[in-house]
C-alpha cells in the first residue's frame, strides 16, 4: 500500500487501548436509531402521567417512614426514576449484550484486536450505565419541572441513578453470559416483574407484614427506590451508605465475573 | 376435493384454491408446532405474573385506596363506583394482559415470517392466498390469547372477584375480543415494519401507554377531560369496560357499543393486514 | 514470524490438532491445506492469540501468546472464516471503529478507513450497511478490516470459501498486491488452486497432523506424476475399467464418478486405453495439481 507508513510510530504504538473504543462503537450504533433510544425516556413519563394522576386521586397522600406526608405522585416519581435506571441499564446489558455476543459475534471480532475480555465487559457496562443514567437524568428534570421534589438533595439523584445503573448493568451482564437461548431470558422477567411490583414502588413498605418487609428490603430494586426516594424527599442520613455500598459491590462483582466469563466463552 | 394430481409415488395434490377453512386447516400443523415449542415460556406471564400484580396492586395498594384502609386519604371507593380496588383492577388487568399478549404474539412472530424464517414466502408459494395467511396468523394469535385469558380468569376467580359462573365465561369472551381487536392491526403493522426496532417502539409508544390510560388501573374520569375523551377512543378502554361488566355482572346496553367498536377495529385491522401482506409478498 | 513445536489443541475429548511443527518466515505466503475438520482453523485461532494451547509451544513475532496476547494481536491482522463484520455499523464505520479497537487515533482511523476502502474497491459503498453487500464485497471488507493496523502478519482463514469464481480472483489479486508490499501471509484453504495461486510454501493437514510440507511444485513433483488422465465410465463401470488399464499408469485412483490414471504422457495413455476397447463417456488429460497430492497422501478426495 502506498501510504503504509502513515501510522507507524504514531498513534498505533503509543495509544493503549481500553474499553473506551467500545463505548464509542455503541454510541455510534445508537446515533443511527435515535427513536429507539429516545422512546426510553417516555415510558416512565407515561407511568407518572397516568398512575401518578389517576391513582393519586384515589390514594391521596402517603405517610413516609419519618412521619411526613407527601402527595402520591411525589411518592411514586422516585420509584419510577429508580426503575428507569434499572430498565435502561438492563436492556442493553441483557438482550442487547446477548445479541451482540451470540448472533452478531461482535466480541469474536473485538477480541482479535488488542482488547481483552475485561475491556469488552467494561465497554458494555459503561454504555448500559450511560443509557440508564441518561434516562434518569431526563426524568429528574421532569420531576423538578412538575414540582415533585422537595429538596436540593434531588440533584444527587443523578449520581445515584448512575450508581444504580452501574450495579444492574454489571450484574445483568454477568448473568447473561450464562444464557443459552432467548428462552432463558424468561428468568430475567421472573426476577424483574415481582421486584417492580413489590419494592415499595407503588406504596410504602408498611403495607406488608414484617417477614415480607425483610425479604423486600434485600432486593436491589428496593435499595434503589429507597436511595432515590430518600434524596428526592430530603431524608438524607448515614443509612444511605447501605444502598450505596450495595450497588458498588454488586457492580464490582458483576464486572469481575462478566470479564472472566466473556474470556471463557470467546477465547476457547 | 375430487380433482387434483397424483404423482407416481402416490402423493395427491388437490387442485384449485382451498376454502377459508381448508386453508386454516393446512396451516394448523405449522402453528401447532410453533405453539408446542413456545407455550411454556408464556405460562408464567399469564398465571403467576397476574396473580402477583393483583396481590401487589389489589391487596397492597388497595389498603391505601379502599375506604377504611390503613393508608386511605383520597377519594377511595366512592370513585370506583363502590368497588374495592382489587375488584376494580382485576377485570382491567385481564383486558390489559390479553392486549399485551395479543400484541406481543403479533409483532415478532409476524415480522420474523417476512424476514428471518420467511415462512410467509414459503406458504405463499403454495396454493394458499394472502388472505389465508392473514387468517392463519390471526387464528394462531387468537388461540394463544384464548389460552391466556382462560388462565387469567382462573386467577381472577381465585381472588374472588368474579360474581358468577356466567360472568366468568363472559370475561373470557370479552378479553378474547379485545385481544383479537389488537391482533389484526398489529399484524398489519408488523407486516409494514421494515426494522425490528419498530416492533419495540409500537410497544413503548403504543401498547403500553394505551393500557396505562385504559381505565384498567383507575377510572378514566380522573384524567383531564381532553385526555379522558382520548382514552375513550382507545379500543383497550372498551375492552376494559366490557371485562368489568362481566366480572361485576352490571351489564348495560353500552355493552353493544363496546362489542361493535371492537369488531370494527378487528375488521379494519384485517383489511389493512391483507394489504400489507400482499404488498410485502409482492402481489395481490 | 511463527514458530510452533508439537502444537496441540483439544476441545474436551476431541483433539483437533495433534502435535504439529510449523515455522513461517517473514515475507512468506504460507498455506495450511486440508479438508474441513483437518485442524486448520484451530491452528489459526491459536496463532491469532485467541485460543489457548493445549500442549506444545508457540511463538508469534517472537512473543508468547499466553502472556503477550494483546501485544501480538496489535501487530497481526485476522480475516476469520465467517465474516464477523459489525451489522449495526456502516461499511466505513466498520473500519473506523475496528481501528479504534487497536487504539488508533480518530483522525488516523478515518484516513486509514478511506484508504482501505479504495484498496478493496468499496468506496462507493462506504455509507451503506453491511447487510446490503454481496458475499464477495463482505469478504473484501473483512480483508480491509484486517489491515487497519498495518499488520506485519496477516492470517486468512478460508479467504474465498463461498465466493463465486470472479469474486475469488478479485480477492486473490488483492492478496498478491499485499504480498508484494512485504506482508507475511498465512492462510488456510481447502481449495487446491488457491493454495497453488497464493502460497510459496504449504503444509498439507489431515486429521490434526501434517501429512507433507513444501512448495506447491515440489509437492506435486514428489507425490504425483506430470499428467493425469481422467476417464468417466458411467455408474458402476469404473472399477472394472480401472483393472483393464492398471498397467498403463504409475498409479490408479478409482473415484465414485471417474478413474484417475497418473502418467507421464496422457495422450498416449488415452490412445492405448481406447485401443483396449474402453469406451469412456468423456476423457480429460490435465496437469497434476495439489488435489492429486492430497489424494495420494490421504487416500481421500477433498470434496468427498
Amino acid at each position: 500500500m502506498a501510504s503504509s507508513t502513515v501510522l507507524r510510530g504514531t498513534s498505533r504504538g503509543a495509544a493503549h487501548p481500553t474499553a473506551y473504543p467500545l463505548l464509542e462503537r455503541h454510541v455510534r450504533v445508537y446515533k443511527r436509531a435515535p427513536a429507539a433510544f429516545a422512546s426510553g425516556f417516555l415510558e416512565p413519563l407515561f407511568y407518572l402521567l397516568s398512575i401518578g394522576v389517576g391513582v393519586a386521586a384515589l390514594v391521596g397522600e402517603v405517610t413516609l417512614d419519618d412521619g411526613r406526608t407527601i402527595s402520591y405522585t411525589a411518592f411514586l416519581a422516585p420509584a419510577m426514576l429508580a426503575t428507569q435506571a434499572m430498565n435502561g441499564a438492563l436492556f442493553d446489558a441483557t438482550y442487547g449484550f446477548f445479541f451482540r455476543l451470540k448472533y452478531e459475534k461482535l466480541y469474536d471480532a473485538v477480541l482479535a484486536t488488542p482488547l481483552r475480555p475485561v475491556d469488552a465487559a467494561v465497554g458494555e457496562v459503561l454504555w448500559a450505565t450511560v443509557r440508564g443514567a441518561a434516562y434518569a437524568a431526563a426524568f429528574v428534570v421532569i420531576m423538578a419541572a412538575l414540582g415533585l421534589t422537595s429538596s436540593w438533595w434531588t440533584l444527587l439523584a443523578l449520581p445515584a441513578a448512575l450508581l444504580i445503573a452501574f450495579g444492574f448493568a454489571a450484574a445483568g451482564l454477568a448473568l447473561t453470559t450464562w444464557m443459552r437461548s432467548w428462552q432463558d431470558f424468561e428468568f430475567i422477567q421472573v426476577a424483574i416483574m415481582p421486584m417492580f411490583l413489590f419494592s415499595a414502588t407503588f406504596y410504602p413498605l408498611s403495607a406488608y407484614p414484617d417477614w415480607m418487609q425483610t425479604i423486600v428490603t434485600v432486593t436491589p430494586l428496593y435499595q434503589a427506590v429507597d436511595l432515590v426516594r430518600s434524596l428526592t424527599t430530603g431524608a438524607v442520613g448515614p443509612e444511605l451508605l447501605v444502598p450505596i455500598t450495595y450497588f458498588a459491590v454488586m457492580g464490582a462483582l458483576g464486572l469481575r465475573v462478566a470479564g472472566r466469563r466473556v474470556g471463557v466463552l470467546i477465547l476457547r | 376435493m375430487s380433482t387434483g394430481t397424483q404423482s407416481p409415488t402416490g402423493v395427491r395434490t388437490p387442485a384449485g384454491a382451498p376454502t377459508v377453512w381448508q386453508a386454516l386447516a393446512r396451516q394448523a400443523p405449522y402453528y401447532a408446532t410453533v405453539l408446542r415449542r413456545t407455550w411454556r415460556g408464556s405460562a408464567f406471564s399469564y398465571s403467576v405474573l397476574p396473580a402477583l400484580t393483583l396481590a401487589s396492586l389489589g391487596l397492597g395498594l388497595g389498603t391505601f385506596v379502599d375506604d377504611g384502609g390503613a393508608g386511605s386519604t383520597g377519594e377511595g371507593t366512592a370513585a370506583l363506583g363502590g368497588l374495592s380496588y382489587l375488584a376494580f383492577i382485576a377485570p382491567g388487568m385481564v383486558a390489559v394482559t390479553a392486549v399485551m399478549g395479543a400484541a406481543g404474539e403479533s409483532t415478532f412472530p409476524v415480522y420474523a415470517g417476512f424476514t428471518w424464517t420467511k415462512i410467509y414466502y414459503a406458504m405463499r408459494a403454495t396454493s394458499l392466498r394472502v388472505r389465508d395467511l392473514v387468517n392463519g396468523a390471526t387464528a394462531y394469535v387468537a388461540v394463544r390469547v384464548l389460552i391466556a385469558v382462560v388462565l387469567l380468569s382462573v386467577v381472577v376467580a381465585l381472588f374472588g372477584t368474579i360474581s358468577s359462573v356466567l360472568g366468568g365465561f363472559a370475561l373470557v369472551g370479552a378479553a378474547l375480543l379485545v385481544g383479537v381487536a389488537h391482533t389484526t392491526p398489529v399484524i398489519a403493522y408488523a407486516g409494514w415494519a421494515k426494522e425490528d426496532t419498530a416492533l419495540g417502539l409500537v410497544f413503548r409508544l403504543g401498547i403500553i401507554p394505551m393500557t396505562l390510560f385504559s381505565g384498567a388501573y383507575f377510572p378514566v374520569d380522573q384524567l383531564p377531560a381532553a385526555v379522558e375523551a382520548l382514552a375513550k377512543v382507545l379500543p383497550v378502554w372498551h375492552g376494559v369496560e366490557l371485562c368489568r361488566m362481566a366480572t361485576t355482572g352490571e351489564v348495560t346496553s353500552a355493552a353493544w357499543v363496546h362489542v361493535g367498536y371492537l369488531v370494527l377495529v378487528t375488521a379494519v385491522g384485517w383489511v389493512l393486514a391483507q394489504r400489507q401482506f400482499a404488498r410485502r409478498l409482492g402481489r395481490i | 514470524m511463527i514458530e510452533a513445536q508439537a502444537l496441540r489443541k483439544a476441545y474436551g475429548d476431541f483433539e483437533a490438532v495433534k502435535g504439529i511443527d510449523v515455522s513461517v518466515e517473514r515475507g512468506e505466503a504460507f498455506g495450511f491445506l486440508g479438508p474441513n475438520g483437518a485442524g486448520k482453523s484451530s491452528t489459526m485461532r491459536m496463532v491469532a492469540a485467541v485460543s489457548p494451547l493445549t500442549g506444545g509451544s508457540l511463538r508469534i513475532l517472537g512473543l508468547d501468546p499466553e502472556s503477550d496476547g494483546p501485544a501480538i494481536r496489535a501487530r497481526i491482522g485476522v480475516c476469520p472464516q465467517e465474516d464477523s463484520l459489525d451489522g449495526d455499523l456502516t461499511v466505513r464505520d466498520n473500519l473506523v471503529v475496528y481501528a479504534r479497537y487497536f487504539g488508533i487515533g480518530r483522525r488516523d482511523a478515518a484516513r486509514k478507513a478511506d484508504e482501505l476502502l479504495e484498496f478493496v474497491k468499496l468506496t462507493e459503498k462506504a455509507h451503506g450497511m453491511v447487510e446490503d453487500l454481496s458475499g464477495g464485497m463482505k469478504r473484501r471488507l473483512t480483508i480491509a478490516r484486517s489491515l487497519v493496523n498495518e499488520p506485519e502478519l496477516l492470517l486468512l482463514d478460508e479467504p474465498t470459501t463461498g465466493l463465486d469464481p470472479q469474486a475469488r480472483h478479485v480477492v486473490w489479486d488483492q492478496l498478491h498486491r499485499l504480498k508484494q508490499t512485504g506482508v507475511t501471509i498465512v492462510l488456510t484453504t481447502h481449495y487446491m488452486d488457491e493454495a497453488e495461486q497464493l502460497c510459496d510454501r504449504l503444509v498439507v493437514m489431515d486429521g490434526g497432523l501434517i501429512a507433507a510440507e513444501g512448495s506447491p511444485l515440489s509437492l506435486i513433483a514428489r507425490y504425483s506424476t506430470r499428467e493425469v488422465v481422467e476417464l468417466r465410465m458411467g455408474v458402476g463401470e469404473n472399477e472394472a475399467a480401472a483393472e483393464r488399464v492398471e498397467d498403463l499408469a504409475e498409479r490408479v485412483e478409482v473415484l465414485p464418478d471417474r478413474v484417475l490414471l497418473y502418467v507421464a504422457d496422457g495422450e498416449k495413455v488415452v490412445e492405448e486405453a481406447m485401443a483396449r476397447g474402453l469406451e469412456p463417456r468423456s476423457t480429460l488429460v490435465r496437469r497434476s495439481s495439489l488435489e492429486d497430492v492430497f489424494l495420494r497422501l490421504t487416500g481421500r478426495s477433498l470434496d468427498a
